[in-house]
C-alpha cells in the first residue's frame, strides 16, 4: 500500500478516535408524542446544557411505547427516563424493571407538596418507582349549543343517572338522528367514572371486588338502555381513541367522557361551539368522585445515568414548570402549590377540574399491584362486562355477576 | 479438488447468503423461540418450566377460541378468495370481454395499497352511525346492520375486506395458470362435443393443482399470519372475541400482558398447525397431480 493511502487512513482514524473522545454523552429520553411541550422542551435544553449530555428525545404512542419498553426491559436495556401512564408504573415495578426512588423523594424536601393521593399510583409494596407527571380525571364534557337546540338548560347539566337519561332522551327526540346524545368509548376504562361515581371508589376493597352494588347495576342498566335506545355512538370495537373524540368536535355527539387532554383541542379549534365541563353522573348524585389518571416519569432500572435522571424529573414537575405547562395545553398538574397558582385564574378547565381531582382514586390499583390485569378495565375479563353494555342485550345484571365472580376467583388465586 | 468437487464448492457458495440469512433469522429464533417458550418470567429473569405454558395454553378457552377463529376466518375467506379469483381469471382468460387489462387492474388494486390505510377506510365505511354502507342501505329503505358491533357481523367484514384484499392476487395466479394450459386440449375437447363445465372440470382445474395449493399455502399463510392487522385495526379482536384471530393473541399476551414465554409456545403452536396444513396440501397435490403433468 502506497504510504500517502496509509498516511491518509492514519489521519482520517486520528480524526475519528478524537471525535468520539469528544462527543457529548447521550441522555435517552422517551417521551408521549402529544406531550411534547414548549414548556418541557426549555427544561431538555437547560438540562442539557447545565450537564453537558446531548439528549435524545424519542416519542411514541402508548401502544408502540410498550412495544418498544417490551424489547428494551428483556434486553436489559432502555432510555435513562421514560414518561408511561400512571397506570403502568407498579406493573412495570413489579417487574423490576424500575429504579426504585424511594429514598430520593424522602430526601428531597418538595415531595410534601403534592397532592397525597398521587403517591399511591407509583406505590408497590412501600416502594416509589416514580413522579406523576400529569394529574388528570375524567369529566362529562357536554356541548352547550346542542343543549339549547334541544331545549336543556346548559348551565344545568345532569347530577344523577336518572336525569343523564332523560337528558339523553330530550337530546335524541329533538336532535336524534343526526345527533346522538351520549359517546361511548373503544376503551372500556371510559366507563370506570360511572362506577367511581357511585360512591364505590375502589375495584378490590378487603380482597374482593367491590362493584357488585344496587346503584352499580342501576348505573349499567341506565347505560344499555342508553345505548339499546340507539342515542349514544357505540363505536367500532378495534376504532381508533380518537372516533370518539372526533364525533364530539363535530357535534354528531351532545355528551361524552373525557379529561384535561381535551380542552386544548375544544380551545385550539377543532371544536367550534361552548362546551362545559360537569362530573359524571351517579345515581344519588354524589358529587365529584371519579377516577384519576394521567402520566408519570420513572428511571429505567438500566439506566445508564439514573443520578442525571432524577435531577431531570424534579426540573419537569417543578411549580413554575406544571404552571407554563398548564397555560401552554391546559393539561392539570399533581401539585398542591399548582393548583393554588393565581396565574391559573381564568384558564380553562381548571376551576372545574380541581375539585373532581382533590376526589378522583386509582380505582383499579389493587388489582394492577396484584398483577391480574385482565381484571381492570384494559383487561379481557372487565371488556366482556363492557361490551355486553355497549353492543349487547343480553343481561347486565348475569354480565356483572360473571365479572364478579372470574374476578374473585382470579383475587383469589393472585393473593395465595 | 476435483471438478466435481469445485462444482458443489461453487454452488454452495452461490446457497451460503440464503443460508445464512435463514439460519440467522429463521432458524436461530426459532430454536431460541421454543427454548424460551419452556420458561417462565420476564427478560433474563427466567424459571425453566418445562411444558407448563403448553398445557396452560391448551386449558385456556380463550385459545381454543382464537384457534377456532383463525380456521373459520382462514377456511371462510380462502374458499370464496380461490373461488371468486378462478371464476376472475376464467372470465378473462376465455370470455369475450372488451378492456380486460382495466379489469384486471381494478381487480389487482387492493393488493397494491397499503392494508393498515385500506383498513380503515372499510372501518369508516362499516361504521354502524356514519358509515357509507348503512348509509346505502338506508336510503334503499333498509334497516342499519351493526357491521362490527356483534361476532357474526365482524367475522363477516373481517371476511369481505380479506377477500376483496387477495381475490386479484389469486386472479393473476389462476391466470398464469391458464395460460400454461395448452390450448390443444381444449381444441380436441370440443371436437368431442364437450361442453364447458365438462372442461373446467377435466382439463382446467386438474391441471390448475399446483396452483390451487400454491393459492391454498398462501391463503393458509394469509389467514394465520397477516390476518393480524386487519384483526387489530377493524375490529381489535371483538366485540366479545369474536374475530381474536391466534396472532392477535399471540400479540396481546406478548405486548400486553409482558408473558413472552406463553407467546412463544402459542407461535409454535401456530407454526406446527401451518406446517401439517401447508403438507397435507402438498400431498394432495402430489397425488391429485400425480400422471397428469
Amino acid at each position: 500500500m502506497p504510504f500517502a493511502t496509509l498516511r491518509t487512513l492514519a489521519a482520517a482514524s486520528t480524526i475519528l478516535l478524537l471525535q468520539s473522545a469528544m462527543a457529548q454523552d447521550t441522555f435517552t429520553i422517551y417521551w408521549n408524542n402529544n406531550h411534547v411541550y414548549e414548556a418541557y422542551q426549555e427544561v431538555f435544553d437547560a438540562f442539557a446544557a447545565d450537564h453537558g449530555v446531548e439528549i435524545d428525545l424519542q416519542t411514541f404512542a402508548w401502544p408502540d411505547m410498550r412495544t418498544k419498553l417490551l424489547t428494551d426491559f428483556s434486553a436489559q436495556q432502555g432510555p435513562d427516563l421514560l414518561e408511561v401512564p400512571a397506570t403502568w408504573i407498579t406493573e412495570f415495578a413489579g417487574l423490576g424493571a424500575l429504579r426504585d426512588v424511594t429514598d430520593d423523594i424522602a430526601a428531597w424536601d418538595e415531595s410534601s407538596d403534592w397532592f397525597e393521593g398521587t403517591w399511591t399510583e407509583v406505590t408497590l409494596d412501600e416502594r416509589r418507582y416514580g413522579l406523576k407527571l400529569h394529574h388528570t380525571a375524567l369529566a362529562l364534557f357536554y356541548n352547550k349549543d346542542l343543549f339549547v337546540q334541544a331545549g336543556l338548560d346548559p348551565e344545568d347539566p345532569p347530577e344523577t343517572m336518572s336525569e343523564f337519561y332523560a337528558t339523553a332522551e330530550a337530546i335524541a327526540e329533538a336532535l336524534g338522528p343526526s345527533v346522538l346524545s351520549f359517546g361511548f368509548d373503544t376503551d372500556p376504562g371510559y366507563i370506570i367514572p360511572f362506577f367511581a361515581s357511585q360512591e364505590t371508589p375502589f375495584l378490590i376493597e378487603n380482597g374482593e371486588i367491590a362493584i357488585d352494588t344496587p346503584a352499580i347495576r342501576e348505573t349499567l342498566q341506565i347505560l344499555q338502555d342508553i345505548s339499546d335506545a340507539g342515542w349514544a355512538l357505540r363505536p367500532e370495537p378495534g376504532a381508533a381513541y380518537q372516533a370518539t373524540r372526533r364525533s364530539f368536535f363535530e357535534q354528531r355527539i351532545a355528551m361524552i367522557l373525557s379529561g384535561p387532554w381535551d380542552i386544548a383541542n375544544l380551545e385550539s379549534l377543532e371544536a367550534d361551539f361552548d362546551y362545559g365541563i360537569s362530573p359524571v353522573p351517579s345515581v344519588a348524585g354524589a358529587g365529584a368522585l371519579s377516577t384519576v389518571a394521567g402520566t408519570a416519569i420513572a428511571i429505567p432500572d438500566d439506566a445508564e445515568h439514573p443520578e442525571l435522571a432524577w435531577d431531570l424529573m424534579q426540573r419537569l414537575t417543578a411549580v413554575n414548570v406544571e404552571v407554563a405547562a398548564t397555560l401552554e395545553t391546559g393539561m392539570m398538574m399533581p401539585r398542591a402549590s399548582w393548583a393554588e397558582d393565581e396565574r391559573l385564574a381564568g384558564v380553562p378547565g381548571v376551576a372545574e377540574f380541581t375539585p373532581i381531582l382533590g376526589a378522583a382514586t386509582p380505582f383499579d390499583i389493587a388489582a394492577r399491584n396484584l398483577g391480574i390485569g385482565d381484571i381492570t378495565p384494559g383487561g379481557d375479563v372487565f371488556e366482556q362486562l363492557y361490551q355486553t353494555i355497549v353492543y349487547a342485550r343480553g343481561d347486565v345484571n348475569a354480565a356483572l355477576e360473571a365479572y364478579v365472580r372470574e374476578a374473585n376467583r382470579l383475587i383469589e388465586r393472585a393473593s395465595d | 479438488m476435483n471438478q466435481r468437487r469445485r462444482r458443489y464448492l461453487t454452488g454452495y457458495l452461490f446457497l451460503a447468503p440464503a443460508l445464512l440469512s435463514l439460519a440467522v433469522f429463521t432458524f436461530a429464533p426459532f430454536v431460541v423461540g421454543f427454548w424460551n417458550s419452556l420458561h417462565a418470567g420476564f427478560g433474563s429473569d427466567l424459571d425453566f418450566v418445562g411444558f407448563e405454558n403448553y398445557v396452560y395454553m391448551f386449558e385456556s378457552p380463550r385459545f381454543w377460541n382464537s384457534l377456532r377463529v383463525t380456521l373459520l376466518f382462514t377456511a371462510t375467506y380462502s374458499i370464496f378468495s380461490i373461488m371468486l379469483g378462478f371464476l376472475a381469471a376464467y372470465a378473462l382468460d376465455h370470455g369475450k370481454i372488451r378492456f380486460k387489462p382495466i379489469f384486471s387492474s381494478i381487480l389487482i388494486l387492493p393488493y397494491v395499497v397499503t392494508p393498515a390505510i385500506a383498513t380503515l377506510v372499510w372501518q369508516y365505511m362499516f361504521n354502524a352511525d356514519f358509515g357509507i354502507l348503512n348509509g346505502a342501505l338506508v336510503a334503499l329503505g333498509l334497516d342499519k346492520v351493526a357491521w362490527l358491533q356483534t361476532p357474526t357481523g365482524a367475522m363477516l367484514s373481517l371476511i369481505i375486506v380479506q377477500v376483496w384484499f387477495t381475490l386479484g392476487y389469486n386472479m393473476l395466479l389462476f391466470a398464469s395458470g391458464l395460460r400454461s394450459i395448452p390450448r390443444t386440449y381444449y381444441e380436441a375437447a370440443e371436437i368431442d362435443g364437450v361442453g364447458i363445465w365438462s372442461k373446467i372440470r377435466h382439463i382446467t382445474l386438474p391441471l390448475l393443482v399446483p396452483t390451487i395449493v400454491f393459492i391454498g399455502v398462501l391463503s393458509l399463510m394469509g389467514g394465520f399470519v397477516h390476518s393480524f392487522v386487519l384483526a387489530q385495526i377493524l375490529t381489535g379482536g371483538g366485540p366479545f372475541r369474536g374475530t381474536e384471530v391466534l396472532m392477535l393473541l399471540i400479540y396481546e399476551t406478548a405486548f400486553e400482558s409482558f408473558d413472552v414465554p406463553m407467546a412463544n409456545a402459542m407461535t409454535i403452536v401456530m407454526f406446527a398447525l401451518l406446517f401439517t396444513l401447508s403438507y397435507l396440501l402438498n400431498v394432495w397435490q402430489e397425488r391429485a397431480y400425480k400422471g397428469i403433468e
